[in-house]
């Protein structure tokens, strides 16, 4: 091997490592998300003598798709 | 040296200045938009009203959902939106970022999953080229897009037309899988709830910045050796 | 009088490149890291200086004492060792309550001896130990780029085994400083080096006519050139690597050390490539989960490998010696795979290489120390013998 090819290939290789140095020294560990939902609990006020707001209406016990995850990622 | 072997040298140096830079404030790009947040939620965008960058064309916002359903080690996505006039704003493509805040793929979407108007590839290839990342004018977030966008500006047309492919193939009328689709095969294609992800491009930074920055030669043997001594080494 | 320095041309664009490298990288460490470990840096790249231009090896001098009784390079590492000692003692025994310092420890027991003798194996099959395989690939010597990338994949296999070793029997870390205190330890420590010291040069003496003696200084009139251009006599190297060891345990609290970085690059390039490195014993908890998750810049002991490389290419491109032409025969590749192997493996049994459990071991009063020199010197004896039986090398004499 000669010396011009050594010098080729150890460029190339301190390189590589420089590059993947940099690369490493930008990975910094994400927060973990937490649940939209479980963090937003509706209060809900129920005066005497009234039943729950679910039980009497079938229409409000189904599911309501929101308006968001019709198109989860829209702008 | 030609001028696709200078594009891609280019950008490739911007962006590894661009995660010097936030590496030295031990951030990254999702960090960078994640600043002065007290706490993540799932489904909500950040910025909520997406961030302009590369002069105001193009705009993003980053987002993690409860189910993992682009790919299994993401942590979240970008959304790249691209203005194509009359304050609309077409998806151009999602950009997975595993926990490290380091980018895993580009991904295509079906229309529902973003809505918004749907453009063919070939409208984008001038938006794509047309990306700056001017430094006096825009935040590292903007400018590490932007970055990204140039450095694979061209794959992603490819991957767009991908996405075109992927959904012809996905209609329901098989007969028009070569032909390509029409319009009312078209709509219901794009509307289909159990379409999500339609193409994808795997992220290997290492191996791109090495090729676009060490430009390997081709080593050729000579025939006649050398009559030389070798050189003394150490005794190691 | 004529000189004794054997020159060749400067290579002055190299020299340029890697000062200007240098300076960068120390002041990017300084501001995205901290000052300390900026320090850390330079402190190896001066390391890496002074091995290149000492040629200070380990490998290189136990195979000729063994095949020919040449005993300068063992007499100084015994130097090396004595010296690191009386620097080191003092500070470990809290003689300055203000400096906050501590000793390079591990469990004496089987580890160690077969990680030892399996490095003692690869160092001479690989061509280097651990700091010679650093200079030698600062140098530019491309067979020795082989030889480190198979020891950062052993010593990652061995990270993985690691715990598997720990659970044989041993008796834990002992310090002969806590045992018997601080200069009563350094003074029969010095008295075991002394006695080796005379043993092996009376060896010397016995098999050969010609005396083989350590070159304490360098001839009148060569002392600048030869500090910049390289060929220091050996005792400069001795001196250079002892007060650096020492400003090593000063700056960062702990002494030099090489092969714990080889372990965490594997695992870094292992979990960038899809392993899950984290959920490996080793790697899932303490300071090697904390390095795993971090960059890289903020390990101490990869910053200083990083200026060793750097500081042996600036030296070699002052001595006009970098990237040699070389051949690289098939033998050659087989030799630098299998002891880098070996030499990553062991060296993560051991808790070190030569610099790391050898003399920081020793020099900080740790019992795995000895044991390490011991086994790992047997291990070089039969790594001889297979370099022969390999017909690397020719039979010894009778």
């Amino acid at each position: 091997m000669k010396h011009t090819q050594a010098k080729l290939i150890f460029a190339g290789v301190i390189s590589a490592a420089a590059i993947a140095v940099a690369l490493d020294h930008n990975r910094q560990q994400l927060p973990i998300a937490e649940d939209l939902l479980a963090s937003q609990q509706a209060v809900i006020i129920i005066d005497e003598g009234e039943a729950m707001p679910a039980e009497n209406n079938d229409e409000c016990s189904k599911p309501v798709a929101s308006s968001r995850s019709a198109a989860p990622c829209s702008l | 040296m030609n001028n696709s072997n200078e594009h891609a040298t280019y950008w490739s140096l911007n962006l590894l200045d661009l995660l010097q830079q936030m590496a030295e404030k031990n951030s990254n790009a999702v960090l960078e938009v994640l600043q002065g947040i007290d706490r993540l939620e799932s489904e909500r965008r950040y910025p909520d009203a997406g961030l302009l960058f590369a002069d105001n064309q193009w705009r993003a916002f980053y987002h993690c959902h409860k189910d993992n359903l682009v790919h299994p080690d993401e942590h979240g996505h970008f959304h790249l939106f691209t203005d194509i006039g009359d304050q609309q704003w077409a998806h151009v493509a999602g950009l997975s970022i595993d926990a490290n805040g380091q980018p895993l793929q580009w991904f295509m979407v079906n229309r529902w999953v973003t809505d918004g108007p749907w453009l063919g590839h070939e409208l984008f290839l001038d938006k794509l080229n047309a990306v700056t990342a001017d430094a006096s004018n825009e935040t590292l977030l903007g400018q590490w897009l932007a970055s990204m966008l140039q450095l694979y500006n061209g794959s992603l047309p490819a991957l767009l037309k991908d996405r075109d492919k992927a959904l012809a193939l996905k209609s329901k009328d098989k007969s028009l899988h070569d032909k390509g689709l029409k319009d009312k095969e078209q709509n219901e294609a794009m509307e289909d709830r159990d379409i999500y992800t339609l193409a994808t491009l795997e992220i290997n930074l290492q191996k791109m910045l090495e090729q676009n920055l060490l430009n390997k030669p081709v080593i050729t043997q000579q025939q006649n050796q050398s009559n030389k001594k070798v050189a003394p080494r150490s005794v190691e | 009088m004529r000189s004794t320095v054997k020159t060749s041309p400067v290579d002055q664009p190299v020299v340029l490149m890697v000062s200007v490298a240098v300076l960068v990288i120390a002041l990017f460490v300084q501001q995205s890291i901290a000052t300390v470990q900026s320090l850390t840096f330079v402190i190896g790249v001066a390391l890496g200086i002074s091995l290149m231009h000492a040629a200070f090896g380990f490998s290189g001098s136990w195979r000729l004492f063994i095949r020919e009784r040449d005993a300068r390079g063992i007499r100084a590492q015994l130097l090396l060792l004595g010296l690191t000692s009386l620097l080191f003692f003092p500070v470990i025994g809290q003689v300055f309550p203000s400096i906050q310092a501590g000793a390079a420890l591990a469990p004496v027991g089987i580890s160690v001896i077969v990680g030892a003798f399996l490095f003692g194996i690869g160092m001479q099959l690989g061509g280097g130990c651990g700091s010679g395989t650093l200079f030698t690939m600062g140098q530019g010597q491309v067979d020795m780029l082989i030889t480190l990338s198979f020891f950062i994949v052993g010593a990652t296999l061995g990270s993985a085994h690691l715990h598997w070793w720990l659970a044989l029997p041993g008796l834990g870390s002992i310090s002969v400083i806590e045992q018997f205190g601080w200069w009563q330890s350094l003074l029969l420590q010095l008295c075991v080096l002394l006695v080796l010291y005379v043993l092996v040069q009376y060896m010397d003496r016995r098999r050969n006519v010609k005396q083989n003696n350590i070159e304490w200084r360098a001839p009148p009139g060569e002392t600048t050139q030869r500090f910049i251009h390289g060929q220091w006599p050996l005792f400069w190297g001795v001196f250079a690597l002892a007060i650096l060891n020492f400003s090593t345990l000063l700056v960062a609290g702990h002494p030099w050390s090489i092969t714990y970085a080889f372990g965490l690059w594997g695992a870094k390039i292992w979990a960038a490539v899809g392993g899950d490195p984290g959920s490996w014993v080793y790697w899932s908890s303490g300071y090697p989960a904390q390095s795993l998750n971090s960059s890289v810049l903020a390990d101490t002991t990869s910053v200083m490998d990083f200026g060793i490389i750097l500081g042996a290419l600036l030296a070699a491109a002052l001595a006009g010696k970098f990237a040699p032409a070389m051949k690289i025969t098939r033998m050659r590749i087989f030799t630098a795979v299998v002891g880098g192997l070996l030499l990553g493996y062991g060296a993560r049994l051991g808790f070190g290489c030569n610099i790391g459990a050898l003399v920081a071991g020793i020099s900080s009063g740790s019992l795995h120390g000895w044991l390490w020199l011991v086994a790992g010197f047997s291990g070089g004896i039969f790594g001889v013998y297979v370099r022969i039986w390999l017909k690397v090398d020719k039979p010894m004499a009778a």
